[in-house]
């Protein structure tokens, strides 16, 4: 029994149903004309009860005494009574959707049936209702939880990668609780964030926090709390149902323009009684140099050398700089007096030498330090079982993992449960409860800047493991103090006194009641309150680097330093104020807390029936609404004393400076989210071979403001399909071409305005209005946004087309789909004449096409019977193809936007686009050239800023892939079962890392690309690496120039690549201990399963060298998927 | 059965009535009392400042990179600013960034949102009266009026012809004046003529006069009395109604101008330039009628290729005038600290109201905003205007006085021994400096004001006088913009010589003086002051009407 929604087989199997309907009657009648004269020759009567694989009744099974026409049905129950005569010793029962079996008719026999292959997948679970596959018309993809999860990999979204055709999964991020970046057909909206729906046993998984797809790569903290599934339980999930065109999703409406994904969880059966254990054992390898193109400390060294003939790391500029290293240290070393009198370094060549020497061999496998080997665990255990009038399902798992970095630990506890119970056999009350607890730990980190200035995209203060191993110089001594924000900095002091902790809560209450009065017709009201709370506390300690620089040049002192650290304030009412420290005591505690309560309620009814055996109909309607509130809460505790047992001391100092520059040290926002909608769905079908279906919405939104006129929307879908195998004349094909099912639909979808965009009324948000002193300051309301009377939804028309073949009994099968996509009235920026008070505005004035192409294909190759061992070789294979193109928008941006890693909109290209700087070699100099916006070749003039001329940019692709799909093999044979399992990629471009710099410091990781940088006038001929910049040039040019001119390679033809990959996901050998061994240890099932995940990247675009082409390293938390290795063990009981 | 249908029917509508979705999306606010009214109003000032496009267009700076008397070209250093070398040339700023807090998009933009706030709370009062009639709203509806007004007033300066009489600049191009919330996305409006946008002006004003008031959390950054009777003083001097600009000036300085001027900031030493700051947007002081607290990075431009130097300089802050000889002497220039802040041979001079504040959005970072404290309406600058009105009114002894009070007040804190101002201090200074260091073509004639109007003489002795007044002005608003509009009011010939190119003047009627509007505005469908393709721009002749000659 499936309780997600609480059907009777005989509701949800409508065409069963309805065949089982037209059977019953058939021999209910067939019976009753020949028991009356059969009746005299009857020698005995047999019972039984005939059950599906489920332990359930099978309901309606035909059962007849074999070779004869002699026969009855199986009632409600699954009972029948049949008289046998003599000579006749078998009866035959079928039961669609089954296997046919022949068994010797006995009294109070039992039966139970073999669900047929050929029946697979017959259910569309929409997460509202379930269809009949067979009468769908829409593009949809079951997947089955089982085959899909990926062991050791915690978050179910992940494993979805390469799965389902037209479904894109990018793992930007491999943190635990980071959502990956999923895309379902490409982008629908320009500014939205595109992501699928996530429909969890009938309800809407929203956001705790709306981290748009691009900030999803952006490392912060709140990327930690992005997965609004991460508290899902792999184990618990039965199904992933995937809803991609119109058709699927246009009960959704305008929450669904980018895909919806349904998950079903398991639910408890009648019957049978069931204790299941999975115990996961992950070791990830650490990241290895090999793999990437660092510089060892020798080729550092010589680097540094060239850097201090040049004229930079010089003693006066190094001894107090903000920032130094190797070069740095020897110089403080040399200024600092030992006790006896000597210096820590002398200052001889003989000494420096030596101390630089050790250096050069020093060779820190920072990668081995900061990683560890730990085993992450998972145990989950999970009872189910049920009678005939109540089912359930309970299941508990706990998730420990030790970190595999220096600092990073996940826990995580969940529980599900579901239990659904018949009051009355038209009456079942179905409740659940999934909840999970998360505690986490992460690098201390703040968010990623963009500086406006300059575009460089930054953070302060980071620690990263990942990236502090890929930027930190080897020939640093892990041991040794170096220098950070004019104090002393270790990375492995800093991520012991600097780190995020996270505690998640989420929990979900849910109830349906399901009614069915007469046949055929459902009444279901379901209700459901989630709430999930947040809590990340980042706890920057007294002694960490992050605190410190906050008193740099104070404690200790230091007139040089004070006058140059930006953390210090000076306080402007004081003409003779120097600067003081704003924290002089204690570290900093910041609090971020995210809430969100979400209330939904549903009320439909379904009503499936046939007219005259021929005309099936199927409706389904109802109306739900949903209430989502989100509460953000920020609070800056400074001068927090961790040392001290956690005591505030706070200077005044620091409010009055936060008052002056009109910031805050705490803040709480809410956002309100609700919506309502009606919407009704109705299928028709000719003896299932000719179907037509019409789904329409109405839907309400607050998110517009508050209007009446532009809030409601109704959207609608129309869908045909023609099974041709239903047909009869396709009989004697069926043993070639066993099924061939043509579909097509064209549906009207829409989606709300992105946040923050537009509204229909005018938005006024109160605010302090800056003034130069805190006494003048006041409280002012600001139109923050001008009404938009003409406001509406972002709509799309979708046409799609899909065929499925099954070959030789469904051993091939094939899926095929193609659509097309009209995306209009997108929200995108429009200039207007300004005199509303808005030069700029955002409306429904962008358009966007987009098209592509799914292949499902499944193959049997081999299938050896029992002689064999069961030899079984399956293969399945899924491509797509996706392009987008906006068709329409006035995007009027600067060169950086276009230049910069995750693209930027402009009319004519995808919607993420990336442009780079045209790269006309190196001059005599070595500094590289450019072609510029006047188009001129030049090394320096190139505008950031320019708007107005950007066609000198070579358009180098788009961000997001075209072509993505997975390969897999599955080799089973007896007990064993062999998963290979390839993923892939293709289409998009990736900037490479930005390492070029007018200047660098003597702590930082340089590529090995510098060995072949041009050091003599000639190498430009031979090399394209730029030179190190010497301080001669930097005055000639001006620093600011030649900076321009070192960031314009960064961003030119020079750095891109080819995002494309093949990536080996999977091996895995799992063995299935048989049955036979088992029964004496009390054992039902027992199998173990070694695995490695993410082993290695068959392709890669070679430029990349070592970069992952699908995470994104922009330190923060961010640390990109692991290679591992998982055992798992499952026993039942 | 039915009954579930009706229950649930019932249960739609209940909740479809009851209001569920029309909860606000965020913790936004909606404007329902005259409290919130208030507030809202707070941001029907502009945060633009039009100071640094009408100083680059004005006689206040020089290009660097031009050779001065020496031939010597200065800060060659490559320029980023094409934007700047635009304005200087009298092109349209096509280079303007949009988010540029002083280009054109931003003071047209900026102006338009101030308006649009201000309307946006005058309909939210008509809803408020409408519910409860016990309410007054006449004086936030004042300030709402003062505002729309003071914006469009703005606009017409910046981006307008000077006014001339009713005829004709009924001849000359408006901009639109808005008078209700815009709520579709592209509203439709008609440039209008000049005269008309005075008009609307006027009306506006006269509304707010009538029930201005002082009442306010931060008078001094609210249109309070004194700053109403200020905009009404400079509304009607650029419009030449000079009884009236003597009736309001006089309302906003009451019967002791000198206690209206900035005396203690003269007469104090500062040591930082962040005193210096604080203390010329004092709230406190009593010649601030009205601050604007803007995002301007005039102060950074003015570091570099364009600068207040040599004969900028020494016609305005650097030179002498009728009672001082030279910078030397005049009291505000002798302090260290004292009217610029830093100063050399080479950069030019940098006065000190333009300094910047910053306010910061990322500590860490070290991002933020830069902002200017614009003293948009003080008690010295209303005091000219006045001196001014009674010049053209021939009332000589009157305009004296007010300009001796001027001179009184900077000579505060001074140790010199300087002359008293008088008739014939200012006759003979005037008569003997006829050429103005050459900023303008000649100060003789420089004024044409029959030119620009057949209806508006002037005597010679009136010509010297104003020659003083103007003087006075350019000192006393130097950086902030305001003696654009006078050469632009008087018809003022300046040079301008940018880098190697020949010498450029700008005639008397030449139509750029009204700067273009935005190119984004022209490209969203708004008139062009000169359209572009037609003619070169450079060659347009003036024919007296703008319109006639954008006709062709």
């Amino acid at each position: 029994m499936r309780t997600f929604f609480v059907f009777t087989r005989e509701q949800m199997h409508t065409r069963t149903q309805i065949k089982k309907y037209i059977m019953r009657k058939f021999y209910v009648l067939l019976v009753s004309l020949f028991l009356l004269p059969l009746s005299v020759l009857a020698q005995k009567t047999i019972d039984g009860v005939v059950l599906d694989e489920n332990g359930e009744g099978a309901i309606g099974a035909n059962v007849v005494v074999t070779g004869t026409t002699h026969g009855t049905v199986t009632d409600f129950d699954g009972h029948f009574e049949l008289s046998i005569p003599d000579g006749k010793k078998q009866v035959t029962i079928s039961y669609l959707g089954y296997k046919t079996v022949t068994v010797t008719a006995k009294p109070n026999m039992k039966v139970v049936l073999e669900t047929d292959a050929l029946e697979i997948e017959e259910v569309v679970v929409t997460g509202m209702y379930q269809q009949d596959k067979r009468l769908n018309t829409g593009s949809t993809t079951r997947l089955d939880a089982e085959k899909t999860k990926l062991d050791g990999i915690a978050d179910i979204s992940r494993s979805l990668e390469g799965r389902a055709a037209g479904v894109s999964v990018q793992n930007v991020s491999g943190t635990f609780g980071t959502a990956p970046k999923i895309k379902m057909r490409g982008a629908t909206s320009i500014y939205g964030s595109s992501k699928p729906l996530w429909v969890v046993d009938g309800v809407i998984m929203e956001d705790v926090v709306e981290v748009d797809a691009e900030a999803l790569s952006s490392g912060d903290a709140v990327t930690l709390i992005s997965s609004a599934i991460a508290g899902l339980n792999a184990d618990d999930i039965e199904s992933f149902q995937i809803l991609k065109d119109g058709s699927a999703t246009s009960i959704y409406g305008a929450r669904a323009m980018a895909g919806v994904i349904v998950v079903t969880t398991k639910k408890g059966k009648a019957g049978t009684s069931k204790i299941n254990y999975t115990g996961e054992f992950s070791v990830r390898l650490k990241p290895s140099y090999n793999e990437f193109n660092i510089s060892n400390s020798q080729e550092q060294m010589n680097i540094y050398r060239e850097m201090e003939q040049k004229g930079w790391l010089e003693f006066a500029n190094l001894a107090k700089a903000n920032t130094s290293g190797i070069y740095g240290k020897m110089y403080q070393l040399m200024n600092t007096l030992n006790p006896d009198g000597t210096f820590a370094l002398a200052n001889t060549t003989a000494a420096r030498y030596a101390y630089l020497r050790e250096a050069e061999y020093r060779n820190t496998d920072w990668f081995n330090l900061l990683f560890r080997n730990t085993i992450m665990q998972t145990h989950s255990i999970s009872i189910s079982g049920g009678t005939d009038r109540a089912r359930f399902y309970t299941s508990m798992s706990a998730m420990y993992d030790p970190g595999w970095t220096l600092s990073s630990d996940v826990q995580r506890y969940t529980v599900n449960a579901n239990a659904s119970f018949d009051i009355t056999k038209r009456l079942t009350l179905t409740l659940l409860t999934s909840d999970s607890y998360r505690k986490q730990k992460a690098p201390g980190t703040l968010s990623q800047d963009a500086d406006v200035v300059t575009g460089e995209v930054k953070r302060d203060f980071d620690i990263n493991p990942y990236s502090y191993a890929l930027n930190a110089s080897r020939a640093l001594d892990p041991k040794q103090t170096y220098t950070r924000n004019y104090c002393g900095f270790n990375i492995f002091d800093e991520l012991e006194n600097n780190y995020i902790s996270l505690g998640v809560t989420d929990v979900k209450f849910q109830g349906e009641l399901s009614y069915r009065p007469i046949k055929g017709l459902e009444l279901k009201a379901l209700a459901a309150y989630r709430y999930q709370s947040s809590t990340n506390e980042h706890f920057v300690k007294d002694q960490s680097n992050q605190a410190r620089a906050y008193r740099a040049g104070i404690d200790p002192e230091d007139a040089t330093i004070r006058d140059m650290n930006p953390f210090l304030y000076t306080d402007p009412d004081d003409e003779n104020a120097l600067p003081q420290t704003v924290l002089p005591k204690g570290g900093i505690y910041f609090l971020r807390q995210y809430k969100m309560s979400q209330f939904d309620l549903r009320l439909s009814a379904t009503y499936n029936t046939a007219i005259k055996e021929k005309h099936i109909l199927n409706f389904f309607a109802g109306m739900e609404m949903n209430s989502t509130d989100r509460n953000s809460i920020s609070f800056d505790g400074w001068g927090f004393c961790y040392d001290d047992g956690g005591t505030p001391f706070t200077d005044y100092h620091l409010f009055k400076q936060q008052v002056e520059e009109g910031s805050t040290y705490y803040s709480n926002s809410w956002r309100y989210a609700r919506s309502m909608a009606f919407f009704a769905t109705g299928t028709y079908s000719y003896l299932g071979r000719y179907n037509i279906n019409l789904t329409g919405r109405y839907e309400g939104t607050n998110g517009l403001g508050k209007t009446v006129n532009a809030r409601w929307l109704p959207t609608w879908n129309v869908g045909v399909s023609w099974n041709a195998h239903e047909e009869t004349w396709f009989e004697p094909a069926r043993e070639v071409l066993s099924n061939a099912t043509i579909k097509a639909s064209y549906s009207l979808t829409a989606d709300r305005c992105p946040y923050g965009y537009a509204y229909a009324e005018p938005a006024f948000m109160a605010g302090t209005i800056w003034r130069p002193n805190a006494s003048a300051q006041e409280i002012g309301i600001d139109l923050e946004l001008l009404g938009n009377s003409e406001l509406t939804y972002e709509k799309k028309y979708e046409f799609n087309g899909g065929v499925s073949l099954g070959f030789l009994r469904n051993r091939i099968n094939l899926d095929v789909d193609a659509y097309y996509r009209d995306n209009f009235d997108l929200i995108g920026p429009t200039y207007t004449t300004g005199i509303g008070g808005e030069s700029i505005k955002y409306a429904n004035v962008a358009t966007m096409k987009s098209s592509g192409v799914e292949v499902t294909l499944s193959t049997t190759n081999i299938k050896l019977g029992e002689e064999a061992g069961n030899f079984r070789w399956t293969t399945d294979f899924t491509f797509s193809y996706t392009n987008n193109k906006i068709t329409k928008l006035d995007s009027r941006v600067n060169v950086m936007s276009l230049v910069s890693g995750s693209g930027y909109a402009r009319e004519g290209y995808p919607v993420r686009a990336l442009f780079s700087i045209p790269f006309e070699g190196l001059n005599d100099e070595g500094l590289p050239t450019f072609l510029n916006q006047d188009g001129v070749v030049t090394v320096t003039d190139i505008n950031f800023q320019e708007i107005e001329n950007t066609s000198f940019l070579k358009y180098e692709g788009p961000t997001d892939p075209t072509i993505t799909g997975g390969f897999g093999n599955v080799f089973s044979w007896k007990g064993f079962t062999l998963n290979i399992f390839m993923t892939y990629s293709f289409g998009n471009v990736v900037r490479l890392d930005p390492v070029f710099s007018s200047s660098y410091d003597d702590i930082t990781a340089l590529p090995r690309d510098f060995r072949n940088r041009w050091t003599l006038p000639g190498d430009e001929n031979k090399t394209t690496i730029p030179v190190i910049a010497s301080t001669r040039q930097v005055k000639n040019y001006g620093s600011y120039n030649l900076a321009t001119a070192y960031n314009a390679y960064n961003y030119s033809t020079e750095r891109v690549a080819k995002g494309d990959f093949i990536r080996m996901k999977e091996i895995s050998l799992m063995y299935d201990i048989p049955h036979k061994y088992l029964s004496k240890v009390a054992l039902n099932s027992f199998s173990c399963k070694l695995q490695v995940t993410n082993p290695f990247l068959v392709y890669a675009d070679k430029k990349l060298n070592g970069q992952d082409p699908e995470f994104f390293n922009s330190g923060g938390v961010a640390t990109p998927m692991a290679k591992q290795f998982t055992l798992t063990i499952r026993a039942g009981f | 059965m039915r009954k579930k249908i009706y229950i649930f029917i019932a249960l739609v509508i209940g909740l479809t009535s009851c209001g569920f979705l029309d909860k606000e999306p965020d913790n936004r606010t909606s404007i329902t009392t005259l409290d919130q009214v208030k507030k809202l109003l707070a941001n029907a000032y502009s945060t633009a400042d039009f100071a640094w496009i009408c100083e680059f267009s004005s006689d206040n700076i020089v290009d660097n990179n031009s050779e001065d008397g020496s031939w010597t070209r200065y800060n060659l250093s490559v320029h980023k600013g094409e934007v700047e070398n635009e304005v200087f040339a009298w092109q349209p700023a096509v280079s303007a960034g949009s988010s540029d807090g002083d280009s054109p998009v931003s003071i047209w933009s900026r102006a338009y949102k101030a308006i649009a706030v201000a309307n946006h709370a005058l309909e939210a009062m008509d809803e408020i009266e409408k519910k409860d009639s016990t309410v007054n709203c006449s004086e936030a509806r004042a300030e709402a009026y003062l505002a729309r007004a003071y914006n469009h007033f703005v606009l017409a300066n910046v981006f307008c012809m000077a006014y001339r009489d009713s005829a004709l600049s009924s001849l000359d191009k408006g901009v639109p004046y808005m008078t209700v919330p815009e709520k579709v996305v592209y509203s439709n409006a008609e440039r209008g003529t000049l005269t008309q946008l005075y008009a609307n002006i006027e009306k506006d004003l006269l509304k707010g006069l009538e029930h201005v008031s002082d009442n306010y959390d931060q008078p001094k950054y609210h249109f309070n009395k004194q700053a109403a009777y200020a905009f009404a003083t400079r509304f009607y001097l650029y419009k030449r109604d000079y009884d009236k600009v003597i009736q309001y000036a006089t309302m906003a300085l009451g019967t002791n101008p000198m206690g209206c001027m900035r005396t203690e900031y003269w007469s104090k030493s500062y040591s930082t330039q962040e005193q210096l700051l604080f203390a010329y947007s004092n709230t406190q002081s009593p010649n601030n009628f009205l601050l604007t607290a803007t995002y301007s990075t005039f102060y950074r431009s003015l570091n570099g290729r364009y600068a207040c130097n040599r004969q900028a300089s020494r016609a305005s802050i650097y030179g002498q005038g009728p009672t001082w000889q030279g910078y030397t002497f005049h009291p505000c220039y002798q302090k260290v600290q004292g009217l610029y802040l830093r100063g050399s041979q080479d950069y030019g001079l940098f006065y000190v109201h333009t300094g910047e504040y910053f306010e910061y959005t990322d500590k860490v970072a070290g991002i933020g905003y830069v902002h200017n404290v614009n003293p948009t309406f003080t008690g010295e600058e209303t005091l000219l205007c006045r001196a001014e009105a009674y010049i053209m009114k021939g009332d000589y002894a009157h305009a004296l006085a007010d300009l001796k009070v001027w001179d009184e007040s900077r000579k505060v804190g001074t140790t010199e021994n300087l002359p008293a101002l008088t008739e014939s201090a200012i006759e003979s200074f005037y008569r003997s400096n006829p050429v103005d260091h050459g900023t303008v073509v000649n100060r003789a004639t420089q004024l044409h004001c029959s030119d620009m109007c057949p209806s508006w003489t002037i005597d010679s002795k009136q010509l010297l006088w104003l020659n003083c007044v103007l003087h006075f002005r350019r000192l006393e608003t130097i950086h902030q913009g305001l003696r654009w509009f006078d050469i632009k009011r008087y018809g003022i010939e300046i040079r301008h010589k940018q880098g190697l190119e020949p010498e450029k003047i700008l005639t008397w009627n030449d139509p750029h003086r009204a700067i273009e509007i935005p190119s984004t505005v022209i490209e969203a469908g708004m008139e062009p002051n000169i359209r572009r393709g037609t003619v070169t721009d450079d060659a347009v002749v003036f024919t007296g009407s703008c319109i006639a000659q954008e006709e062709e």
